[in-house]
């Protein structure tokens, strides 16, 4: 299938589409790109990208290569490249991203890691402590010392 | 071998000329073969089991015949193996044209050519389908794949399935292409349209890929597949595992 539809707000092929009309119960895994308009009860995970539209709600953990939210998630997020919080998005729960864009009016509740290269492969890479994200060098120079 | 099932309506007067120009070049062509004429007492499927168990040989069938006949039999048999071919001839053969099949004797050298396509098929309980199933406006509540569970907020929603784009405009979502030979197939759930002074507007649609998809409606409901109607309430679709193998004028 292709789709290219709505090329401002999904600059990629979207494969499913959960329509505002729509409410989705379960776990739910994509191997493509997934665009919420509706409401999503269960993990929501993705190989590639995710994108939640504005009035749209995630009641459960999101797991994608990368992110644009710009509704509700109830949940923890955890993009293997990029998220991006749109000023419309409302998160609570833990965030975990390789990049992180957050922008002005952007509602976050919880905590926020940043993913270093080994940690997106699933593995912990050599770290002082259990700290699993990346911290700026002073600060680890600071810690360690 | 090849086997040609011709279509019954195809004894009218008005198709003798095409017929006979058509075993004319398939005779020229070398590949001619057992013709068998349906009729409405005849099962397709049983036919074509039939002749497949007469002769091993028995390789390709070509079916002779309009739409509604060539998706009747695809509808009984797409599961069968064998590789189809389809001559066009009878009143309505638009879905020939988008396969790239000519009407009539001009079909001919596409079948000598052989250009295979595999076709997925879809399947609507025990019927398949290759071009696409239609549920009419009901309540939905579905469940894909038995592990997520769909159900519509507001009003009643269509339910499509499309394995190939359609010819009427407006009737898919914007921008929704579906391809025929990608091996997977998308249940496409179209809100009702709302109207207003201004006229109606639709709400955007939803689309799942799946590989099965479980149905239940408030009652017994006509249902379109490929363009013939069954009247259902349980429905379950499915891919089919074993693709449509189709001797195609052009790639779709």
């Amino acid at each position: 299938m292709a789709f290219n539809n709505d090329m401002q707000t999904t600059p990629h092929e979207v494969e499913t589409i959960v329509g505002p009309s729509v409410k989705v119960e379960g776990d739910f895994n994509s191997q493509g790109n997934v665009l919420i308009q509706g409401v999503v009860s269960g993990n929501v995970k993705t190989e590639k990208y995710l994108q939640v539209e504005e009035g749209a709600r995630i009641n459960a953990n999101v797991q994608a290569e990368s992110c644009k939210i710009s509704g509700e998630v109830h949940g923890n997020i955890r993009a293997k490249t990029s998220l991006e919080l749109t000023p419309t998005a409302h998160v609570v729960g833990d965030i975990e991203a390789k990049t992180l864009i957050i922008s002005p009016g952007a509602i976050l509740h919880g905590k926020c890691s940043m993913l270093a290269g080994a940690d997106v492969d699933g593995k912990k890479g050599k770290r002082k402590g259990d700290d699993a994200y990346a911290m700026p060098r002073s600060l680890e120079d600071e810690s360690g010392a | 071998m090849y086997l040609y099932l011709y279509d019954s309506l195809l004894k009218e007067r008005q198709y003798t000329a095409a017929l006979s120009n058509l075993e004319t070049q398939l005779l020229d062509l070398g590949i001619s073969g057992k013709i068998v004429r349906l009729t409405s007492l005849l099962s397709p499927r049983q036919i074509i089991q039939e002749e497949i168990r007469r002769s091993k040989d028995l390789k390709t069938v070509i079916v002779v015949g309009d739409d509604t006949v060539f998706t009747k039999i695809v509808q009984y048999a797409a599961d069968l193996p064998v590789t189809f071919g389809w001559v066009p001839i009878g009143p309505k053969t638009e879905l020939a044209t988008r396969f790239g099949l000519p009407y009539g004797a001009a079909c001919a050298p596409i079948l000598s050519r052989r250009r295979l396509m595999s076709v997925d098929v879809g399947q609507f309980n025990q019927y398949f389908f290759i071009d696409y199933c239609t549920v009419p406006l009901c309540h939905v509540t579905m469940v894909i794949d038995n592990t997520i569970t769909i159900s519509a907020t507001e009003e009643k929603m269509s339910c499509h399935v499309w394995n190939m784009a359609s010819p009427k405009k407006g009737e898919m979502p914007p921008g929704y292409t579906p391809m025929p030979d990608d091996g997977q197939l998308e249940i496409v759930l179209q809100p009702i349209a709302k109207k207003s002074f201004f006229g109606s507007t639709i709400a955007p649609a939803s689309i799942f890929p799946f590989t099965e998809v479980k149905m239940k409606l408030e009652k017994t409901t006509p249902i379109e597949i490929d363009g013939h109607t069954v009247k259902e309430n349980q429905i379950t679709l499915r891919v089919s595992p074993q693709p449509l193998k189709l001797i195609v004028g052009k790639a779709v």
